[in-house]
C-alpha cells in the first residue's frame, strides 16, 4: 500500500493519561503512573475508504478517535490527514483545518443545540470556514444537503428543533453538519449505537452513499462487528490500547488470526437459529488498563496462551497479502 | 401449545395516565410461557416490551393501569393484592433488569443482597442458610462464592449482571423475567452472560421470559418468539418458523435490517418512517404507515389476531 494516496496516515500514536496518586508516591516515584489508552498504533486510510476500527469498551478506540483529529492531545505520535501534519498545527491554523476532519459522536442530542434550529446548526460549520458568501447561499447549501441525507422536505426541517425530531433524523442532522465544510476525513464514534434496528440500517447506508459520493476516509469506531463490517473495506480490532490485527473485512471475516479477533467473532449473537457454532470463550474479563499484563496484553484471557507470552511485544506483523496480525503463534 | 404452562398472558392492556393524554402502552397482548421453556419478546424502544416485562411482577409505575389477565398458578397477578404478590416476587417470578449498577445497592454486599431477598420470604432465615443458597446461586451464575463480601463497586459491569442473575435463581423461582439484559454489556461479556442463561435453561427447571431489542440474541436463546410493535403483538411463532419464514410485514423487515455477519455483501433494509404516536394512535393497522403491503383496510380496521398453522400473526394479509 503506497503511503502517498492515503488521506489519513497516524503513526505510533500514543495517548497516556496521567494517574492520580498520593504526593507523596508521586515525589518518592520517578516515572508517573499512567493508563496507557492509546499505546503506538499506527494506521493510514485512503480516500473512499472505510476502516472500521472494533474493539470491547476500554479497548481506547474512542481515544483513538478522538486523538487522531486532536480533540484530545495526543501524548505522542505523527498525523497526517491530506498532506497535513496535524501534529504541529495550533490554534488558529488547527482550527481552520479542521475544515478537513470532521466527527459524529453517538449521541445526536447531546451533539445538537437543544436552542438552535437543525438549519442553523448545519450552517453553523459553513460560518466559521467561511464558505459561502453570505446566508441566502449558505442556506441553499444547506437545504440541498438536507435533501441528499433524506430530510425531506428541507424547507420544513430548517426551521425544526432537535427534539422535535426522532433519533434517526437527529443522526442524519449529525452527519450533515459534518459533512458541509466538504471534508477528507470523517471519524464516526458509534454513531449507529444509539439508534434501533429498522433506523440503523438507513444510517449505516447513509454513511457508505456519502463515503462513496465525497470520496471519504473513513475512520468507523464501533463495538458492533457486523455493521462494521457493512461499511468498511478494512477492520482494525483493538485490545487495551493496542491494535491486535488489521485485515480487509472479507480476509479478517475469512480467517481471523488472532485469538482475540476470534473470540469477539464468536460473540456475536447471529439472527439465525439454525446456526450452531463453536464458541472459544475467553477467561475472565478485560484487565485493568492501570494494572496491563506483561507482555502479550491478552495473554491473561487468551485460551492458547503459552509461557513465550509472558516477553513478547505486541507488534503487527503481515502474515501475508496485508493481514497484520500481532499475534506470532498463530498463523 | 403445551398444556403445562408457568405463566398466561390474556388480553393484557396497560396505558399510562400522563399529564398530556394516555399512552396505550400494551393492547391486546396474549401468550403463554410453557415449563422450561425461553420466550423472547423482541421489538424496538417504544413497542411496550419493558411494560409487559414488568407487569408480569406488578411492578409498573402508580399512573399504570393495566387490564386483563396474568395467569400464574392460577390466579390473576394483576388482582392480586400487593401483599400476596411481594410473596411472588422473587420465590415464584423473579427479574433481572438492565442496568446492573443501579439496580444492587452500593451500600450493600452482595451476601446482604441476599439476606435481605431471602427475609422477604422467610423473616427468620438463618445466616448460614443465607450463605449457602447465595453460594449456589452465585457458582451456577459464574461467581465465586469468595465474592460474597464484597460491594457492587468492586465488580464489574458483567460481574454484576452476573450478581442480579444470581439473585433472580437464587430461591429457585418458576419463572424468571430478563429485561435486557445484556444491553448495558459488551459483546464479549454480552456471551459470557448468554452462556450462563444456556446453562441455566439446561440445568434449571424455569421458564425464562427474555425482553430484548437484539434480535441475534433472541435467535440463540429462544424457544418462542413474540414480536411486538407499538403495543401490539404483531408475530407470535417458534424461533425456527419466526426466522425461516417471518409472517408480519414488520417482522420481514426488521430482519432484513440487521446485518448479519454470516452473510456477505449484505443487502441492508430499512423500515422508513417512525412508530406512531401512542398517546394519539391512527384508527387501523399501528404498521399501516410504514408497511409496503399496507392496503384500504389496513387504514380503516385495525387487525384481529390470525391463526397461521400454529402462529399468530396480526395482519389483514393472512385474513
Amino acid at each position: 500500500m503506497s503511503k502517498t494516496e492515503s488521506v489519513v496516515v497516524v503513526n505510533n500514536l500514543k495517548k497516556y493519561f496521567p494517574l492520580k496518586i498520593p504526593w507523596l508516591e508521586a515525589l518518592r516515584k520517578k516515572e508517573k503512573p499512567t493508563v496507557k489508552a492509546v499505546d503506538n498504533i499506527s494506521f493510514d486510510i485512503k480516500s473512499n475508504e472505510a476502516l472500521g476500527l472494533v474493539g470491547e469498551s476500554g479497548s481506547g478506540k474512542t481515544t483513538v478517535g478522538r486523538s487522531t483529529i486532536r480533540l484530545i492531545e495526543p501524548t505522542n505520535g505523527s498525523i497526517k490527514i491530506h498532506n497535513q501534519d496535524i501534529m504541529s498545527l495550533k490554534g488558529e491554523s488547527l482550527r481552520r483545518a479542521r475544515k478537513n476532519f470532521q466527527i459524529i459522536f453517538q449521541d445526536p442530542m447531546a451533539s445538537l443545540n437543544p436552542y438552535m434550529s437543525i438549519g442553523k446548526s448545519v450552517m453553523h460549520p459553513l460560518e466559521i470556514h467561511n464558505i459561502g458568501s453570505n446566508f441566502k447561499e449558505r442556506k441553499e447549501m444547506v437545504l440541498e444537503l438536507f435533501d441528499k441525507v433524506n430530510l425531506k422536505p428541507s424547507k420544513e426541517f430548517f426551521n425544526r428543533f432537535p427534539r422535535q425530531l426522532s433519533g434517526g433524523q437527529r443522526q442524519r442532522v449529525v452527519i450533515a453538519r459534518a459533512i458541509i465544510t466538504n471534508p477528507k476525513f470523517i471519524v464516526s464514534d458509534e454513531a449507529t449505537a444509539m439508534l434501533d434496528v429498522s433506523v440503523r440500517s438507513q444510517v449505516l447506508k447513509l454513511m457508505l452513499r456519502l463515503k462513496d459520493e465525497y470520496k471519504l476516509a473513513f475512520l468507523f469506531i464501533t463495538h458492533d462487528l457486523a455493521s462494521a463490517k457493512y461499511i468498511c473495506e478494512r477492520i482494525a480490532v483493538m485490545y487495551l490500547g493496542k491494535i491486535v490485527e488489521v485485515a480487509s473485512t472479507r480476509e479478517l471475516f475469512e480467517h481471523p488470526l488472532h485469538p482475540y479477533t476470534k473470540i469477539l467473532m464468536g460473540a456475536i449473537p447471529i439472527p439465525d437459529p439454525t446456526i450452531k457454532r463453536n464458541k472459544i470463550m475467553p477467561k475472565g474479563e478485560i484487565p485493568s488498563p492501570t494494572n496491563m499484563p506483561k507482555g502479550c496484553r491478552f495473554r491473561t484471557r487468551c485460551p492458547y496462551a503459552k509461557k513465550e507470552c509472558e516477553d513478547m511485544d505486541m507488534e503487527l506483523t503481515d502474515m501475508g497479502s496485508n493481514h497484520l496480525s500481532a499475534c506470532p503463534f498463530i498463523k | 401449545m403445551s398444556q403445562e404452562n408457568s405463566l398466561e398472558i390474556k388480553n393484557l392492556n396497560i396505558e399510562y395516565l400522563t399529564r398530556s393524554g394516555t399512552v396505550h402502552a400494551v393492547k391486546d397482548a396474549s401468550f403463554s410461557v410453557a415449563k422450561k421453556e425461553t420466550l423472547g419478546i423482541v421489538g424496538e424502544s417504544g413497542c411496550g416490551k419493558s411494560t409487559t416485562g414488568h407487569a408480569i411482577l406488578k411492578l409498573l409505575p402508580s399512573n399504570a393501569r393495566a387490564k386483563g389477565e396474568i395467569v400464574y398458578k392460577g390466579r390473576n397477578v394483576l388482582t392480586m393484592p400487593e401483599k400476596e404478590v411481594r410473596h411472588l416476587r422473587g420465590k415464584d417470578i423473579s427479574i433481572v433488569f438492565q442496568d446492573p449498577m443501579t439496580s444492587l445497592d452500593p451500600i450493600m454486599r452482595v451476601k446482604d443482597h441476599f439476606l435481605e431477598l431471602m427475609r422477604a420470604h422467610k423473616p427468620n432465615v438463618k445466616e448460614e442458610e443465607v450463605i449457602q443458597t447465595a453460594s449456589e446461586a452465585l457458582e451456577a451464575a459464574g461467581v465465586s462464592k469468595k465474592r460474597l463480601d464484597n460491594y457492587p463497586f468492586e465488580f464489574s459491569g458483567g460481574m454484576r449482571q452476573r450478581v442480579m442473575i444470581a439473585l433472580g435463581i437464587a430461591l429457585k423461582p418458576n419463572v424468571i423475567v430478563a429485561d435486557e439484559p445484556t444491553t448495558s454489556l459488551d459483546v464479549v461479556v454480552q456471551e459470557q452472560i448468554m452462556e450462563v442463561f444456556r446453562h441455566l435453561k439446561k440445568t434449571k427447571d424455569m421458564s425464562i421470559v427474555l425482553i430484548t431489542h437484539d434480535l441475534g440474541i433472541v435467535a440463540e436463546l429462544a424457544d418462542k418468539v413474540v414480536v411486538m410493535y407499538a403495543g401490539e403483538v404483531m408475530e407470535y411463532a417458534d424461533v425456527y418458523n419466526l426466522y425461516k419464514n417471518p409472517l408480519h410485514p414488520y417482522t420481514q423487515l426488521l430482519l432484513k435490517s440487521v446485518p448479519n455477519i454470516k452473510i456477505d455483501d449484505m443487502e441492508l433494509h430499512h423500515i422508513p418512517g417512525s412508530l406512531p404516536d401512542l398517546k394519539n394512535l391512527p384508527p387501523g393497522c399501528r404498521f399501516y404507515d410504514r408497511c409496503p403491503f399496507a392496503k384500504d383496510k389496513c387504514k380503516k380496521e385495525e387487525p384481529p389476531i390470525f391463526k397461521v398453522d400454529k402462529r399468530e400473526v396480526r395482519c389483514w394479509l393472512y385474513e
